[in-house]
């Protein structure tokens, strides 16, 4: 079976046979296509977040399905939110919005800081879900596995495959600055 | 961290934005040059001739570079990106909008800035 160790590379214990050794290299190759997809669906979707006023005055978009948390509501406090913070403040969530999925594409595609960014991978995916599972049409289990599969990228550590942290992390390590120690956990 | 691992990382970013770029140049190349509504490659960024023409000199620059083994060549192209990245998110729906974009080519071009000054400004092994 294979392992991943702490330095993140895939490994078989003592005893490991050549099958095993293919199985690693298709746990590597699973890791670095499961970070790159999420980073390519969050590339695609913050196309569609489109300032200034983000769908607010067409009632579309973002607005709109911002407010399906309201109109269709799955968790009373999460709507609360939404009707009493969210909404009044709409342009500068949109912002916010589109700069952390733009981030979320940038990071993921890199994989640098990769254990951070699936967790705000997580994080994003949860408030969607809590905005729009109940609406008419959604198919609510492209949300859970949105979250499952950034839960999947952070516990892989997927960005030591392919990515930046692989490349960049014996360096992080050797240095003794903080943002080199805060990287090194990041990632 | 190999030094050989650094600038294999810097062409994998200069070769896939190339790739992106060129692409994106091919679909927009009947467009006018400096279109606000470029051509969309699979529902993620989108170029008019012009954005697309920058995203190759720089990609193409990047690739040279980190060829090259020059560092600091790759540093100002990832400066560059980050331009084009952030001039990209304040013309959004504008109609100075001349690199005919939309969000995906922030993440892009941010993807590209972060990505190689990363590793441009990376402690030798």
């Amino acid at each position: 079976m294979a392992t991943i160790t702490s330095q993140g590379a895939a490994s078989v214990p003592s005893g490991g046979t050549a099958g095993a050794g293919l199985e690693d290299r298709a746990a590597r190759w699973m890791a670095l296509a499961l970070r790159l997809t999420l980073g390519l669906l969050w590339t695609a979707n913050v196309g569609w977040k489109a300032p200034p006023d983000f769908g607010q005055a067409r009632r579309a978009g973002l607005y709109a399905f911002t407010r399906d948390a309201i109109d269709h509501e799955v968790l009373a406090p999460y709507a609360w939110v939404v009707r009493h913070v969210v909404l009044p403040h709409f342009t500068v969530f949109g912002w916010l919005v589109l700069v952390v999925e733009a981030c979320l594409g940038a990071f993921l595609l890199l994989g640098l800081a990769t254990r951070f960014w699936a967790l705000v991978g997580v994080a994003q995916s949860l408030a969607i879900a809590l905005s729009v599972l109940n609406t008419p049409g959604e198919w609510r289990w492209a949300y859970y596995m949105m979250i499952a599969g950034h839960l999947g990228v952070f516990a892989l550590a997927a960005g030591r495959y392919g990515g930046l942290d692989g490349v960049l992390r014996p360096a992080w390590a050797r240095s003794a600055s903080r943002a080199a120690g805060l990287l090194l956990r990041a990632s | 961290m190999s030094p050989a691992g650094v600038r294999r990382a810097e062409l994998w970013i200069g070769g896939a934005v190339l790739a992106v770029g060129t692409w994106g140049l091919v679909l927009a190349r009947h467009l006018d040059f400096t279109t606000t509504r470029g051509a969309r490659i699979d529902d993620s960024v989108q170029f008019s001739p012009l954005g697309a023409l920058l995203t190759v000199v720089l990609a193409a620059l990047a690739l040279a570079g980190a060829a090259a083994g020059l560092r600091r060549l790759v540093l100002v192209v990832g400066a560059g990106f980050g331009v084009m990245a952030v001039a990209t998110l304040l013309v959004l729906e504008k109609s100075a909008n001349v690199f005919g974009a939309r969000g995906s080519n922030v993440s892009l071009f941010l993807g590209a800035a972060v990505g190689l000054v990363a590793l441009a400004t990376a402690p030798p092994g």
